[in-house]
């Protein structure tokens, strides 16, 4: 214990001590894509075995023998020697494909036009080609939940309010369209749930465990981020039916079906066929609503 | 001796942050920003760079992405002796329980303070050590010898092979996916919290596929409480699915006078494009207390969160968590929430979070309102 006490002591004064004799050192962070040469996107340059094996002498290649990485930053080097190096990350694709070479002119022109809105470019481009193919069709798998104010009533003269839980599965199918930037969508799904409810009044016993089913639907407005991404609000229509019964059966509770709507916020990951889709929001009055889902496009 | 001490504390510490979710800008393993190959701690220059050009926005210094990167070091564009990496990170967070509920006062409270120091040493950075020491509020548990002081991280570690590389020291349990929000069921029910760092030994491994880790622990040494500390082993394993995804798997069983821990949990990492994920972790933690009056927490959890970038800097974030804290028949907790995510420049985070939790509670004849929360959280880091 006291001996780590004291290592760390010792480097921290030493480190410390030198703190102050710090030296310049160049940072270039050039990406390089290998499987691009004309050198577009964000990605690397190749591994750090291969590159520093074919670096001239003179150059230093910051990185780690990691096979997980795929990005390299260059240190202290200047411009010219950053090119030389895009044009031996080029030649390693050439060599395999036989390509026609690009010249180190062609390189710095790329390096130099390449910026973010560039990238930004490309994702909107990704975006209108997906979007303009998108008339989907899917099918939904999911779980959701609410909270419903409720009425508990011993069929006299004794009420008092009470709240539900209401969670459980879903099974439906959605409909979405595309139109730019934008994609528009209307989703319904049958709800097997269980509710949990209970009254603000002791004289009346909690109730668990009751069958509800319902339709869960929504209308989306998407604005599409990506060729795998969007992000949206919803009008959530709920509707529920559940003939709930307390244990003691002069007690009923009410309303036995209600309609919800309220707003949510919906983001879809696509990943193939296959989409995540999370959504939260508010049914009235102020409720909180959650759905998530796995969605399959066909 | 005790001076020497704080000044050596000043002069030591780390960054409190990792984002596994960046899985969806290529970046499957945390060894490519992190010191630490598991994540969490200071940044690597290309971790720095990474924020700086690709993460974060340039909405206050509007510069190319080339000088951006340039500027990315503790001292900006001045450049320090390549083995000395010093860092120093804020984090605190404005937090209102009980939205729904009149009256209710919000607090501010310093998260994370701390500061940082990596020495690097030998070709390729072999040998590493780094360390850090933070503040910690006065109303957290302490262990540590200077009451508002704690280090969370300090180790050796050296490059053993090209895909083994070994740790010592204190540092996070190798367990799960290490998201940066502490409070969520993953790290709450498994006691991996934020303070709740480990002695030990650490290896990590690397495949062309995958990576995997194994951690053999003693428990925080700085615990004054011999009889409290946790000793045993952990495992983690990653493999990749497919381009950006990666599905993992951990294992912990730890001891003490106290109580014994055995935790286990499958876990994914999904990337989409730039910028995009989804993470999720499906785990078990079961605590035996040795006192026979205290109940054995059996507690199954699932932790989602997605990102979905809106522009650079900018993310729309998806929380979800289900747990059961006490027992499989124990009271359930549900909790949904959106929350941005804003980098305007890089050393600058803003984060809000809106979070309804909805509880079930077996033995209650009362149903409780959801409890609405809201933090915002400001970070802020060299």
């Amino acid at each position: 214990m006291a001996l780590i006490k004291n290592i760390i002591l010792i480097l921290s004064l030493g480190s410390a001590a030198l703190f102050t004799f710090s030296a310049n050192a160049e940072i270039f962070a050039y990406r390089f894509s290998k499987s691009n040469c004309a050198l577009k996107g964000k990605k690397a340059a190749g591994t750090w075995k291969i590159i520093n094996r074919r670096l001239p002498k003179g150059l230093s290649v910051f990185g780690h023998p990691s096979k997980a990485r795929d990005d390299v930053i260059l240190f202290k080097l200047s411009k010219k020697s950053t090119l030389l190096f895009a044009t031996m990350a080029s030649c390693l694709k050439k060599t395999k494909t036989n390509n026609t070479a690009n010249d180190e002119e062609a390189i710095e022109e790329e390096i130099t036009n390449f910026s973010d809105e560039e990238e930004e470019d490309d994702l909107e481009s990704e975006s209108e080609q997906s979007s303009s193919s998108n008339k989907k069709w899917s099918l939904w798998l999911g779980g959701a939940s609410w909270q419903e104010e409720v009425l508990f009533s011993d069929g006299v003269s004794t009420t008092a309010p009470g709240l539900a839980n209401i969670y459980g599965p879903s099974l439906g199918v959605s409909y979405l369209r595309a139109s730019k930037q934008f994609k528009y969508g209307l989703s319904v799904a049958a709800f097997f749930g269980k509710a949990f409810i209970a009254s603000s009044n002791t004289i009346f016993t909690a109730a668990r465990n009751l069958n509800t089913l319902g339709l869960v639907s929504s209308i989306d407005v998407f604005w599409s981020l990506s060729s795998q991404s969007m992000i949206g609000l919803s009008v959530p229509i709920i509707y529920r039916k559940g003939k709930w019964q307390a244990s003691t059966s002069s007690t009923s509770i009410s309303p036995a079906s209600a309609m919800k709507y309220g707003i949510s916020i919906e983001s879809r990951l696509f990943y193939g066929a296959f989409t995540f889709a999370p959504k939260i929001g508010l049914i009235n009055p102020k409720n909180l609503f959650g759905h998530l889902q796995i969605g399959y496009s066909f | 001796m005790i001076i020497l001490f704080l000044i050596s504390l000043f002069f030591i510490g780390k960054e409190a942050k990792a984002y596994p979710q960046y899985i969806s800008y290529g970046y499957a393993s945390c060894s490519v920003c992190h010191f630490n190959y598991f994540g969490n701690g200071p940044l690597t220059d290309y971790g720095r760079a990474l924020a700086a050009t690709v993460v974060a926005d340039k909405m206050i210094i509007r510069k190319s992405d080339e000088v951006l990167g340039n500027q990315a070091g503790f001292l900006f564009s001045k450049k320090l002796p390549r083995w000395l990496r010093p860092s120093i990170d804020y984090r605190g967070a404005y937090f209102k329980r009980d939205l729904n509920q009149a009256g209710i006062p919000g607090k501010y409270i310093h998260m994370d303070a701390n500061m940082g120091l990596v020495l690097q040493f030998l070709k390729r950075n072999k040998l590493v050590v780094a360390a850090s020491v933070s503040y910690l509020p006065s109303s957290s548990p302490s262990t540590a010898k200077f009451k508002n002081l704690i280090s969370r991280e300090h180790y050796i570690s050296y490059q053993v092979s090209k895909s083994t590389r070994l740790y010592a020291g204190m540092t996070d349990h190798v367990y799960g996916i290490r998201t940066e929000d502490h409070t969520v069921v993953s790290r709450t029910l498994t006691r991996l919290r934020q303070n709740d760092q480990t002695h030990g030994l650490v290896m990590h491994y690397k495949m062309p596929k995958g990576e995997v880790g194994a951690h053999l622990f003693a428990g925080n040494l700085y615990e004054k409480t011999a009889g409290k500390r946790q000793k045993g082993a952990s495992a983690m394993g990653e493999f990749d699915l497919g381009e950006n995804t990666r599905l993992g798997a951990s294992l912990l069983y730890s001891t003490s006078k106290v109580s014994t821990r055995t935790l286990g949990a499958a876990h994914l990492r999904m990337g989409f494009s730039k910028g995009s994920s989804l993470l999720a972790e499906l785990g078990y933690a079961h605590i035996k207390a040795s006192d026979p009056a205290t109940p054995t927490q059996q507690s199954p959890y699932i932790w989602l969160q997605s990102m979905t970038r809106i522009r650079r800097g900018l993310n729309f974030i998806f929380n979800g968590q289900f747990s059961s804290a006490e027992n499989l028949s124990g009271t359930k907790t549900i909790t949904l929430g959106p929350g941005l995510q804003w980098f305007p420049q890089q050393r600058i985070e803003f984060r809000l979070d809106l979070s309804g939790t909805r509880y079930f509670i077996p033995a209650n004849t009362v149903v409780n309102k959801d409890t609405l929360t809201l933090v915002g959280q400001f970070h802020l880091w060299l």
